[in-house]
């Protein structure tokens, strides 16, 4: 299960994730993610409360770093110390923007 | 010297494995790798140290499972994760591979053992003999005991013969490519409904398929799926003629006999050279009854339709005295089976307006033979589509015979219904003149 909210606030998007981002969700996620960035010049993902991530949750992470940037900026900030450990694991530490 | 000697029995052993071992630290910093693992990742000698393993891995659906090997590998604490999974290289090469990763946490070493082997050849190999066998015969040969073996066992199976119509006119008329063409098409929308019904097929026969159910692999339900499986294999011939008429071939009909009882299934031919093959009297019946019928019907017989513990629709039944038996064996007309029925149904017969009739004259024609005896009688309507007609006759004829009728060419047909004053026929080939006789 993972809870998607969204705060926009003029052109900076925080997407705070909550749960579990793998095969299941992930796609919710990229949908969501594509439908909201068009006018976005800062994403942020908050994912304190976000317990675990997937190689397919890293994937989608990967895709909105991407997006961002051609146009901007991305940040993921607060991991816990599994999630860091995932993205150091994976190499995921060398690709994003990662802010306690 | 000791310690030396072993390293370099162990450099020597690492070097010449065929399977890839790698060595990385938490992070993924290539720390080790063999000769295999450098061939394998495009890794050259002085990346080692500097560079991460996920320079050759990229993050893309495809590798996927692989990536989240390691996360697993660390987060479920297992010692060791072994899966066979997919890895694509950066320059889009697929690959399978059983990979084996070992994570190790002890006094502040953290590392990663990642041995691999590349079963890219294998899956191919095998990927190839299902195609040219079937997914079923190949699981059959390469996963059971008995699957390698010479020889075979008695099953009670269900075997269904299909036989398209109008095939021979259209080969002599179409180029070798274009009639592969048209045969192929039509053999994966058959080869989708077959393997949708678990069939198993033993053969193409030039324009029929011959297919097996209960065999290799044993399904109690195999009447059953072998019904299915001919009213979906009926009901796909209007998207083959769709296509067909699309690219200016002509449409096809086809037939469809089913039969069910032991055969002898299992590996036949000599121990360099075997096929998968299914024998006896129950799969030369289900030929037979094949020849029953005309283009758009199923036919099957009793043997099959006595196991069918499922309601089926059935539009008439005939019969026929096999060889050598000494007593007829009925078959059935099958037009449904539980919520499935033929789309033809939907189709009823529609008689043209017509006064008057024709007289005709016509022979017996059984296999290849023509009888001496010639026989009179009238045809008094034709359906719409030019398929059917109705015939009168003073003698008694049976349901199924084929006749020859002569109207200045040939004019084969099949007499598929007894009716109140006469016979339905079927034409089954139509001479250069019928559009010219038919105007009558």
């Amino acid at each position: 299960m993972l809870d998607i909210s969204k705060n926009l606030d003029g052109k900076r998007l925080t997407i705070t994730l909550t749960g579990r981002l793998d095969t299941t969700t992930a796609p919710e996620l990229e949908e969501q993610v594509n439908s909201s960035i068009e006018n976005v010049s800062t994403l942020i993902f908050d994912i304190s409360n976000m317990e675990y991530i997937s190689s397919a949750g890293l994937r989608v992470l990967l895709s909105s770093q991407k997006a961002m940037n051609k146009k901007g900026d991305m940040k993921v900030v607060h991991p816990t110390d599994d999630v860091k450990e995932i993205f150091d694991v994976t190499g995921f530490s060398d690709i994003l923007t990662i802010e306690d | 010297m000791e310690y030396d000697a072993l390293n370099t029995k162990l450099d020597l052993v690492f070097k010449n494995m065929e399977d890839s071992v790698c060595i990385t630290s938490k992070i993924g910093v290539l720390n080790y790798v063999n000769d295999a693992a450098k061939k394998l990742f495009g890794i050259s000698e002085k990346q080692l140290g500097n560079e991460k393993i996920w320079k050759t891995i990229p993050y893309v659906e495809t590798n996927d499972d692989l990536i989240q090997m390691f996360i697993d590998a660390t987060v479920s604490k297992e010692k060791t994760i072994q899966k066979i999974v997919s890895y694509e290289k950066n320059d889009g090469t697929l690959c399978r591979l059983r990979v084996n990763i070992t994570y190790t946490n002890e006094e502040d070493n953290e590392f990663f053992v990642i041995v691999i082997t590349n079963l890219t050849e294998l899956f191919r190999v095998n990927a190839a003999f299902a195609r040219y066998t079937s997914a079923e015969i190949a699981d059959f040969v390469l996963n059971t005991p008995e699957g390698e073996k010479q020889g075979g066992s008695s099953k009670e199976v269900t075997i269904l013969m299909s036989d398209l119509r109008g095939f021979t006119a259209m080969s002599t008329r179409l180029a070798p490519t274009e009639l592969i063409n048209v045969l192929n098409h039509y053999f994966g929308f058959m080869n989708e409904a077959i393997e949708k019904n678990h069939g198993t097929v033993i053969e193409f026969l030039g324009d029929g398929i011959f297919v097996v159910f209960g065999a290799p692999k044993d399904d109690p339900d195999h009447a059953v799926n072998a019904v299915r499986c001919a009213i979906e294999m009926e009901n796909a011939m209007e998207e083959v003629n769709k296509w067909n008429r699309e690219n200016g071939y002509p449409e096809l009909e086809m037939g469809i006999g089913i039969n069910s009882g032991k055969c002898v299934v299992g590996n036949i031919g000599s121990s360099e050279k075997m096929k998968y093959g299914c024998m006896g009297e129950t799969v030369n019946l289900a030929g037979r009854t094949e020849t029953f019928t005309v283009g758009g019907q199923i036919y099957a017989t009793k043997n099959t339709v006595d196991l069918l513990n499922v309601p089926v629709q059935t539009s008439g039944h005939q019969s026929f005295m096999p060889k050598g038996a000494k007593k007829e064996l009925s078959i059935y007309c099958i037009v449904g089976i539980e919520n499935l029925s033929l789309d033809s149904l939907n189709n009823a017969m529609v008689w043209q307006e017509r006064e008057g009739s024709v007289d005709i004259v016509f022979k017996e024609l059984s296999g290849k033979t023509v009888g001496d005896e010639v026989y009179a009688g009238i045809i008094t309507d034709l359906s719409e589509d030019e398929k059917y007609a109705i015939m009168k006759t003073d003698t008694d004829l049976p349901v199924l015979m084929n006749l020859m009728i002569d109207i200045g060419g040939f004019l084969y047909a099949k007499i598929t219904e007894k009716i109140d004053d006469g016979y339905v026929i079927c034409f089954t080939a139509k001479p250069d003149n019928f559009e010219e006789w038919a105007k009558w």
